[in-house]
């Protein structure tokens, strides 16, 4: 089912401004820059077990989730996908895809009924290149949040081998 | 560490259909690692879902066949791995295994364990309920169009129905073709044959042949060769019944990279004997022989003509056919391969000849000193080099036909 985001309505600002001052990225934003940031903010809801981006897809869209959770996977095998982590109301993915103009790096679909926040990259950009001291909040922001996943990456790596290293029996401790 | 503390692994498990382009639904779960390795029984299928049965090699080792008898799987174990087998009966742990294996054998490498679990389920002899949770969720690669559409045709497959029965009832008709008066007539026309061809040396065999008449005899040539062919596959699969064993199938499909085959599955014959095995494999050259050899008469008896040209050029064709298939020295498995391999007590001798010739060319390249070679690597050598002498002959012979019209 191919999802499309659509305009927020007035009554909805409000709430997407809330959202907002929740998720990291616009920790250090002002009520106000956050107020104007969600004029260019989309809606999108989505039924539970949607997929929203396959590992592969054009990246251009940030995405935030207002509500629900979704599980964020890479294949490995056939059907088989590893989980890599599960994000919630809060948190956002597609940031990658934005900063570095690749396709999306993983699948990510949702484990229950979502409602996301989204911007494309050409908006998200245009809007940060107007304001040179919001860029740079937002880009320390988004280094902040991707030094915080590399760590979580490096422990689920240790996680890994020694779940293998359990399985073959190598551990004698 | 304690189960809440042990590392987890999590799976998403995407319903089929589901993929790029589409939706669908997913499951997700968790793995503890449990010490797989060591602390799981490993259990062989029920006793009446298999049969056993010893051969010799040529160096007095003996080597186990096992057949599955609900998958028609087949097993070929070492001694070794005969006893690891034994072992698994669902009581034991894999520690408990390594270590009669040990004190039985003297030394162990754990991968002995691993790489037999792994053949021996594949073939769906051994099952390790605590893991196979998580092996059927680890499914294939998804197909391109093109290899489903190659699947599909090579899953063609019309095979008659009750065809060990039917194949049963047809040998106690043709019981007779089985005795020694058989026999005696088979060497009798074989020699009748040899003179034939002999009395017919100076002969050109012509294609011209086929195209008179309207090249109405081209398809008659063709049709005779598929009669031949299944004549060929049942005379393996009446052989294979004169043996006391089963014909699983005889039919029609698509193998070996699309070619369209005949086939009788005489595979049980791996549950008989070395002689009754190559006397099976013999049967079906024996009938193109006989073929020939009664062409080739018929062409000699015949005034010189159409007939006798189109007798000539059929018997030509399925000797050289047939003797082709005798010839054991080319990497495939022809019957002429099957008796080499049964005679010289080496089973899968064309895989030990790959992978010595591969190990061989490596030790000369990185000029590695090489241990003196064992009788039976001697066998690999010979086999080796004989079949990569006939490919080279057949390309270079092909090459030559080709460019003949080329040449002044």
């Amino acid at each position: 089912m191919k999802l499309s985001p659509r305009p927020l309505r007035k009554d909805q600002t409000k709430e997407c401004v809330a959202t907002l001052r929740r998720v990291s990225l616009f920790a250090a934003w002002s009520p106000a820059e956050i107020e104007e940031f969600a004029a260019h903010v989309r809606l999108l809801p989505c039924p539970a077990q949607e997929v929203v981006l396959w590992e592969g897809d054009a990246g251009d869209v940030l995405y935030i989730i207002a509500e629900g959770s979704v599980v964020v996977s890479r294949r490995l095998k056939g059907d088989i996908e590893t989980v890599i982590c599960r994000l919630h109301a809060g948190d956002f993915f597609g940031e990658l895809d934005v900063i570095d103009d690749q396709s999306a790096s993983a699948n990510v679909q949702t484990e229950t009924a979502c409602v996301f926040y989204t911007i494309d990259r050409d908006t998200l950009y245009r809007e940060l290149e107007t304001n040179p001291r919001l860029y740079s909040k937002f880009l320390i922001a988004l280094l902040k949040e991707v030094a915080k996943r590399l760590r979580t990456t490096n422990q689920r790596l240790i996680d890994a081998i020694l779940w293998g290293i359990d399985a073959t029996s190598l551990d004698t401790g | 560490m304690s189960e809440k503390t042990k590392p987890e692994l999590e799976l998403l498990i995407r319903s089929r259909g589901s993929g790029p382009g589409s939706s669908g639904s997913f499951v997700t779960k968790r793995y503890v690692a449990n010490q797989v390795a060591l602390t799981v029984r490993p259990r062989r299928i029920p006793e009446d879902s298999y049969e056993v049965q010893a051969q010799s090699r040529k160096d007095r080792k003996l080597f186990y066949v096992i057949r599955q008898l609900d998958a028609d799987k087949y097993l070929f174990l070492n001694e070794e791995e005969y006893f690891l087998w034994q072992k698994m009966d669902g009581l034991h742990t894999l520690r408990d295994v390594a270590t009669a294996y040990f004190i039985k054998f003297g030394s162990f490498d754990f991968r002995v364990i691993h790489r037999f679990l792994a053949r021996a389920r594949d073939q769906k002899l051994i099952v390790i309920p605590q893991t196979d949770l998580l092996r059927p969720t680890l499914s294939d690669e998804p197909a391109s169009l093109k290899t489903r559409a190659l699947s599909r045709l090579r899953a063609i497959d019309l095979r008659l129905s009750n065809v060990d029965q039917r194949l049963g009832l047809l040998y106690q008709r043709l019981r007779f073709l089985f005795g020694r008066p058989a026999y005696v007539a088979y060497g009798l026309l074989l020699a009748l044959g040899a003179l034939a061809l002999y009395g017919q040396s100076d002969r050109h065999a012509s294609t011209e042949v086929l195209w008179t008449h309207q090249a109405l005899l081209l398809p008659l040539f063709i049709l005779l060769h598929g009669l031949a062919i299944v004549v060929h596959e049942l005379s393996h699969a009446l052989a294979c019944k004169h043996f006391g064993r089963e014909v699983k199938a005889f039919g029609f499909t698509f193998m070996n990279r699309l070619l369209p085959s005949v086939y009788a599955d005489v595979t049980d014959m791996w549950m008989s004997t070395r002689r009754a095995r190559m006397a099976v494999s013999f049967a079906g050259p024996l009938s193109g022989l006989l073929i020939g050899s009664a062409s080739a008469g018929v062409a000699w008896l015949l005034p010189p003509g159409t007939a006798s040209s189109f007798f000539w050029l059929f018997s030509l064709s399925i000797l050289a056919l047939s003797l082709g298939s005798l010839y054991p020295c080319l990497f495939i498995e022809s019957d002429g391969y099957h008796i080499l391999s049964d005679w010289l007590r080496l089973p899968a001798l064309r895989e030990h000849s790959r992978k010595f010739l591969q190990g061989r060319l490596r030790a000369v390249v990185q000029r590695r000193k090489t241990k003196p070679m064992t009788s039976d690597e001697r066998a690999f050598l010979l086999y080796g080099l004989a079949s990569i002498a006939s490919l080279t002959a057949i390309g270079a012979s092909l090459v030559v036909l080709a460019a003949c019209p080329m040449l002044p």
